[in-house]
Parts: structure tokens; C-alpha cells; sequence
């Protein structure tokens, strides 16, 4: 199987701080990589290097054959890399509907004109579940159907690799049951390959195919969830907490 | 929010009666009222496309309204142009003024951009204000070239701006429903989030900086015919720009109808105030000044804000 | 000369991370209040200056709490945006209660000069600098050594863990806005003794401030000092070889470039 995005030594300083410290992960298309490390580990730093909100110091940033390097955000948008944010962020002055639509005009969905837009725009929203929404302000959804508007204007720009920045952080049990099942179905309906990080241990461990696992900016393992979990220097770094991965 | 332009025959009606108005020959008072109050129509919209939409806050306006002005001058004294004929190439060289210090100005965070246009307005004014060809302090006369009769000179002036100001409110409408418009907007709520979905920010952004200025710098040239002087301290003013910024916000930025309400009820206003008694204690910019400190503590979307809720 | 407005700036700035537009209209409140005093009463602008800096702390605390508090949680811009309505408000009242002549100050030793190390200096700046002086080590001791100006200088650096620590950020931040209301009135006497000033001229006061802030690093005191220093030895160095026309020009164009060039508080990649 081929890798879809390959980071190889990859490293990102700020100051003093060394955030990202010569890591190589491999993603390959199709699967569900979880991405778990205490508060400070460097996942969202890794992210914004993938998503090209910074620039690697050293190492090399491959997807599908093209290097991300240097790129802009906008430009990784476009090569097929799409990504939500820990706290979401939508466009305030617009209404739900049009927070997606912009992605569909901007994205890789090859639609310019605004009414087509708008109409796929709906097409998204019925299919994250927030069809009823659309022409909500913002500011009247809770904390839940943002982050199904986040998703929702990710996947409007048709990518290829979803990297999902908390995206169950704050929801109660069954808006996380519905949450799994989104992201069950982003794989399945539309071969989306994932990348989650997620603090919720038996939440990702369940949902995941392969964890990586970051600890002060170093990868400090990366296999199958089981093996993971009972791996020791994963236990020392979460201090004691042990988790097995539950069921499927 | 569908906004849709409310009633539009109400526009249609209004834009009838202004292109009337002229030619029932009405005091010349009145014209000159209308005409300023479309002036500033074309000025505060022109803003609102990049401060409003974009939210990148101008304080420097007036720089490519100067520079439409000068570029105006100076083709009348080269060539003889009349304003319509000037005003494209003076918007032209306006927005190309505004795409190369866009550039590197654009990339600013606001209150730095802001900051930035201002002083940009002041080194735009000394540069045009000492340069040998632009009269070095001097000015340059812009007269002629126009119908010699008052009434006929004023219905000319007034069908410029009227035209200016019908083009620049078009542009926005269609603005505000284009591909364009939202990614502006987009830019404007959130940046990074913008660029997270493919909006490619600095290019939208340099668009809407040259169209803003484009707009502004075709006021110029008008208004260098109908001052019939061009002289860099007289027409940098920062009244101009604050005058921009203020009836934008106030009438509602990121709205078309804002920046057309707030310069009609402003403008009116700042004529009735330093017409009257209390003109003698110069209150109309205290006036403006409290407006804009009300709008911002209370009503950030200016007077369109209250009338939607 | 420029060092004395500057610090004020630049401390309000690092603290609330707000650009305060109207430090310029009131300085030149400063001055024409000394004016005034001065005109009416014959008292000598130093002392007014000493004066100032209660009144203008007072004044600092009411705008932050009536103007700037209210909107801490919007964009940067919208404090822009109110202290701009502030200065405009501002500058038209002086412009009513003192008219728009130019004005000037002159003590008796406003005219008069020393020799000193061979070079003529004027008492006036030399006075002046000395205030700059004074007022700088003065806030540099009150930062470094009082729990108050440690406070300040924490929440500058980083607003969140100043919090966590237990520090009262809101009081703070209004403390450094009262201090740098208080060195603008100084200010302003000051530069009202050397320079002629009419209402317009707060805009010019505040870009050659904010130029200096940046050179020195915003938030940096000791910086701010330097670069004042700097920018006034430039000036009228440049007066000298250039027309005085162009002596501005060549301000705000340097003040474009390093806006330009040198990324401050941007580009700290806190990203999402």
C-alpha cells in the first residue's frame, strides 16, 4: 500500500522550542490514523505543518508525490488536504450555509457560480445532518452542529486527506456516538483517508486503524491500537493511564 | 442571510428621480448638496469594499482619491482632457498605485494596516505636494474644458458623480453576490480559516485594495475638474478619509445600502451643523466622532444593524 | 525628544496590545493645557508638566474604562476604531477652545543657550531631555522594581498566565493606560516647549511615536528611549543636508518600511 502523505524527519522549532523533533509518519490512503499525546506533544503543530499554516524547518512533507513544503494553506487545500480546527472557526458574518458554499467555490469541487454552489452547499449540510440549519446565523448553532459545520466545509472542497483537530471535544455521549458515525461514514461513502486527534482515549482507540503517539514533539510509537496501548512508554508518558481498546 | 436589496423599485424609483433632478434646473444650492452627497456616496462605498467586505480598515482613502486627482490635473494641463475622459485613466493609475502598496500592506494585521494607510496618505501628500511636475507646492489649475454656463457646468458635474456613484453602488451589489464577495467576507471573519477552504487570500485582497481605490481615484478626477485646483494639501485631506471610514460604519459596513444612508444622513448633517448656530463651534466632526464611538461600543453595524434586526 | 511619547505608547501597546491613536491629540491636550496655565497664571510649564501626570493618569483610567474596556473582546480594530473616534472628538474640542493658530510656549529661557563641550545647546532641550530621562528611568524602576509594574510587564508578555498567577490583568491594563496617558500630557508640554503646535499636529506626534515604538520593539521601554534618541538626532540631521519639505517624507516612508519589513506580534504562529 502506498503511502498517501509521507513525513520524513520532520521538524519545527519556535525559539527555543523544539515543537515537532524529526518525525516520520506515514498515512496510506483509506485508513483512519488517530494521532494521541499528552497537552504540548506537537499534534496540532504537525497539523499546521501538513496544512501549510507553517513552514518545516527541516525534514520533507510528501503528499501523493507532491511536496507540501512551503506551500500556502489554500494551496495544500487545493492539492486535496482539508482540515477542521480544535475550536472551530466559521465565518461569523455568514450564514451557515454560505460558510459551506465558500469552501464549494474555493475548494477543489470545480463549481464558480454561486447558485451551484449553494445547492451543493445544501447537498453537504443534509449529509452531515444539518440540513434544517441552513439558513441559520451561526451564532444559533450549539457547540455540536459547529462541529458538523466545520466538517462539512471541509468536505466541500473535495479532499483527499481529512485531518480532524478535536473534532469530539465538548460533546455530550450520543452527540459522540453520531460523531463516530460521521467519521465511519466519511471512510466508507467517500474513501476518505482520516487523521483524528482526539484526547478521548476509548473513542479513538475504537475508531482508529493505527495510532501514532506524540510525546514533547517526538513519536514515540506508532502501530496497531492494541499494541499501542499496552506499549510502555505510551503508559509512562499518559503517567499510569491505561486504556484497552474497546470492542470493534 | 438572503439579503436581497430590500425593494428594489424603491431603487429604481430613486435612481429616476436623481437623474431628473437636474434638469428641472433647482437652485444651484441644492445641486451642488446632491452632488457632494454623491461624492461622498462613491467614496464611502469605494471603502467599504476593502474595509467593510474585507475588513481591512483604511485610514489613507484619501491617497487614491489624491492620486485620481492629480493624474486628472495633469492630463488636463498636458492634453486638455475633460473629467469623463479623465477619469478612467486616473482610476487606472489609482488602483495600480493601490496593488503595489498593496503588496507588501496587505500582508498587516489590522490596526497595523490601518496605521500603515495613514501614514501612507501622509507620504503620498509631501511626495505630490513637492514634486517638480506637480507644481511643487503650487498646485496645478484645472479649468476649462467644461460648458461656461453655471447651470450647464453643475448639471455636468452632477451627472458625473451621478454616474460614478450608480457604478460604484452596482459594483458592490453585484459584488456582494459573486463568488468574490464571499471570499472576501470569508477573509474578513477569518483569515486562516479562509485560507483553510482555498481562498487565496492576498490575491482577493489586492483585488478588492485596486478596486476600492479605483473607484476613489475616478472621484479624484472629477473633483479636480469641478475644484478647478489641484493642490496636495488641499485635497489629502484627512477629512476625506475619516469622512470615508465614518459614514461607511456608521450607515453599516458590509451592507450596499450602508455607506449610501450613512453619507446622505451624515453629509446632511455636517452641512446643517456648520450652516447653523452651533457652526460657529465647529461640533460637526465632535459630531462624527461620537457617531463612529457609538457604532463601535453599540452598534457595530451601523444604522442598516438596527433596521435589520 | 520623540523618546518621551513613544514610551508611553509603546507601554500601552505591550500591555493591551491596543494601538492608542489618540496618544497623539493628548499629548497636544498636554500642551495646550500647559499653554493655558502658563498664559493665564504664569506658571512654568515644567511645573505644569509635574502637574500633568495625575491629571492625565486620571484621564488615561476614564478612557480605558468608558472607551476601551467595553470592547475588549472584539478584534483589535474595533479599539482602534473607538480611540480614532476619540482623537477626532478630541482634537475638535481643542480646536474650539483654543482655535487653530499655532502656538508656542515661551518661558524666559526659551530662547537662551549654553555652551557646553563646545556645541550650543538650547536650555530648552536640554531641559526637555532631561524630563525623557527622568520620566523613562523612572518607569523602568517602577516596572522592574514594584509588584504593580511587574504585573504590568507579565500580562504584556503573556496575558493568559499573568492570569493564571493571579494577577489582575483588567486592573493592570488600565493602570498601564492611565501611565501612559500620563507621560503623553508630559510629553506634550514637553514638545509644546520646542515645537510650535496647532490642533493638526497630534497626527504627526503619533506616527513619529509609533515609528519610534516600532524601532524599538513594541513594549520595550528601554528601546523606545534609544530609538527616540535616534529618530531625533535623524532629524534634524536630515534637516540640514534636505529640504525641510522632504524631512517628513523621508519619516513616514522609513515608517512604511519597517511597518513593512519587520513583522512584530504578527507572526508568532499561534496557529489554530
Amino acid at each position: 500500500m502506498s503511502a498517501l502523505l509521507r513525513a520524513e524527519r520532520l521538524t519545527k522549532r519556535f525559539g527555543g522550542l523544539v515543537a515537532v523533533n524529526a518525525i516520520d509518519l506515514e498515512v496510506r490512503a483509506g485508513e483512519i490514523l488517530g494521532l494521541i499525546g499528552p497537552n504540548g506533544s506537537g499534534k496540532t503543530t504537525l497539523f499546521n505543518l501538513i496544512a501549510g499554516v507553517y513552514r518545516p524547518d527541516t525534514g520533507s512533507l510528501v503528499f501523493s508525490g507532491r511536496d507540501l513544503a512551503g506551500l500556502a494553506p489554500n494551496d495544500v487545500c487545493r492539492l486535496g488536504i482539508a482540515r477542521t480546527f480544535q475550536l472551530s472557526r466559521p465565518f461569523h458574518g455568514l450564514d451557515v450555509l454560505h460558510n459551506v458554499a465558500v469552501a464549494v467555490l474555493y475548494g477543489n469541487a470545480g463549481i464558480g457560480a454561486v447558485r451551484a454552489a449553494e445547492t451543493e452547499a445544501e447537498r453537504l449540510l443534509e449529509y452531515v445532518g444539518l440540513g434544517p440549519s441552513a439558513r441559520a446565523p451561526v451564532s444559533r448553532l450549539t457547540l455540536a452542529q459547529r462541529k458538523r459545520l466545520e466538517i462539512a466545509r471541509a468536505l466541500a472542497t473535495r479532499p483527499k486527506l481529512l485531518l480532524l483537530d478535536e473534532s469530539m471535544a465538548g460533546l455530550n455521549a450520543g452527540e459522540i456516538v453520531s460523531a463516530i458515525d460521521l467519521l465511519r461514514r466519511l471512510r466508507q461513502e467517500l474513501g476518505l483517508t482520516l487523521i483524528i486527534v482526539e484526547h478521548l482515549m476509548q473513542v479513538i482507540m475504537g475508531v482508529s486503524d493505527r495510532i501514532a503517539v506524540l510525546d514533547a514533539g517526538v513519536k514515540i510509537a506508532d502501530g496497531r491500537p492494541e499494541d499501542v496501548a499496552h506499549d510502555r512508554k505510551v503508559v509512562q508518558a499518559y503517567l499510569g493511564a491505561k486504556y484497552a481498546p474497546s470492542g470493534a | 442571510m438572503r439579503k436581497r436589496l430590500g425593494r428594489p423599485w424603491l431603487w429604481l424609483a430613486l435612481l429616476v428621480v436623481l437623474i431628473v433632478f437636474p434638469f428641472l434646473e433647482p437652485p444651484i444650492f441644492y445641486m451642488r448638496l446632491v452632488s457632494t452627497i454623491l461624492l461622498f456616496i462613491v467614496l464611502a462605498q469605494s471603502w467599504n469594499i476593502i474595509g467593510g467586505y474585507t475588513g481591512y480598515i483604511s485610514f489613507g482613502h484619501v491617497t487614491f482619491f489624491g492620486i485620481g486627482a492629480y493624474v486628472a490635473a495633469l492630463l488636463f494641463r498636458a492634453a486638455g482632457w475633460p473629467p469623463y475622459a479623465a477619469a478612467v485613466p486616473a482610476g487606472l493609475a489609482a488602483a495600480l498605485f493601490a496593488l503595489i502598496v498593496g503588496f507588501p500592506t496587505l500582508r498587516l494585521r489590522g490596526p497595523y494596516f490601518a496605521i500603515a494607510t495613514l501614514a501612507l496618505s501622509l507620504v503620498v501628500e509631501v511626495a505630490l505636494a513637492n514634486l517638480p511636475f506637480t507644481g511643487s507646492g503650487e498646485g496645478i489649475v484645472v479649468r476649462g474644458g467644461m460648458p461656461f454656463t453655471r447651470m450647464a457646468l453643475e448639471q455636468a458635474f452632477y451627472v458625473c458623480y451621478l454616474a460614478l456613484a450608480a457604478l460604484t453602488v452596482g459594483a458592490v451589489v453585484w459584488m456582494e453576490r459573486s463568488k468574490f464577495g464571499y471570499g472576501l467576507r470569508a477573509i474578513r471573519d477569518d483569515q486562516d480559516a479562509a485560507l483553510s477552504v482555498g481562498v487565496s487570500g492576498i490575491r482577493l485582497k489586492l483585488v478588492a485594495f485596486a478596486l476600492s481605490s479605483f473607484f476613489a481615484g475616478m472621484a479624484g478626477s472629477i473633483y479636480a475638474h469641478r475644484a478647478a485646483y489641484v493642490s496636495a494639501p488641499d485635497v489629502f485631506t484627512l477629512d476625506i478619509s475619516i469622512k470615508s471610514l465614518v459614514y461607511a460604519v456608521v450607515g453599516g459596513s458590509s451592507t450596499v445600502a450602508g455607506p449610501v444612508i450613512g453619507s446622505v444622513l451624515m453629509e446632511l448633517l455636517d452641512i446643517g451643523l456648520t450652516t447653523s448656530v452651533l457652526g460657529q463651534i465647529r461640533i460637526d466632526h465632535i459630531v462624527f466622532g461620537v457617531l463612529l464611538g457609538i457604532v463601535v461600543l453599540a452598534a457595530p453595524r451601523g444604522i442598516m444593524g438596527l433596521t435589520s434586526r | 525628544m520623540y523618546a518621551l511619547p513613544a514610551v508611553g505608547l509603546s507601554l500601552i501597546w505591550g500591555v493591551m496590545k491596543i494601538v492608542n491613536i489618540a496618544h497623539g491629540v493628548l499629548a497636544l491636550l498636554g500642551s495646550y493645557v500647559a499653554l493655558t496655565l502658563f498664559r493665564s497664571f504664569g506658571l512654568d510649564p515644567l511645573l505644569s508638566a509635574v502637574l500633568m501626570l495625575p491629571v492625565f493618569f486620571v484621564i488615561g483610567l476614564l478612557v480605558q474604562r468608558t472607551l476601551v474596556r467595553p470592547i475588549v473582546s472584539q478584534p483589535e480594530i474595533s479599539s482602534l476604531m473607538i480611540l480614532f473616534a476619540f482623537t477626532i472628538v478630541l482634537e475638535n474640542v481643542i480646536t474650539r477652545v483654543w482655535t487653530g493658530d499655532f502656538r508656542a510656549m515661551t518661558p524666559s529661557y526659551s530662547g537662551v543657550s549654553f555652551g557646553f563641550a563646545g556645541a550650543n545647546l538650547s536650555i530648552v532641550r536640554t531641559i526637555t531631555f532631561a524630563m525623557a530621562v527622568v520620566a523613562v528611568f523612572g518607569l523602568d524602576a517602577f516596572l522592574m522594581r514594584t509588584y504593580t509594574g511587574k504585573a504590568i510587564r507579565a500580562t504584556a508578555q503573556n496575558q493568559a498566565a499573568a492570569m493564571l498567577a493571579g494577577i489582575d490583568t483588567d486592573r493592570t491594563g488600565l493602570i498601564a493606560f492611565g501611565i501612559g496617558a500620563a507621560l503623553a500630557g508630559v510629553a506634550g508640554v514637553a514638545l509644546g516647549l520646542i515645537y510650535s503646535f496647532h490642533p493638526s499636529v497630534h497626527i504627526l506626534w503619533v506616527v513619529k511615536s509609533f515609528l519610534v515604538t516600532v524601532l524599538g520593539g513594541v513594549g520595550n521601554i528601554r528601546g523606545a528611549f534609544a530609538a527616540g534618541l535616534l529618530l531625533g538626532i535623524a532629524e534634524s540631521f536630515l534637516g540640514t543636508y534636505v529640504s525641510f519639505r522632504w524631512v517628513d517624507f523621508c519619516i513616514y516612508g522609513l515608517l512604511l518600511l519597517v511597518l513593512l519589513v519587520r513583522p512584530h506580534g504578527l507572526l508568532r504562529g499561534s496557529g489554530a
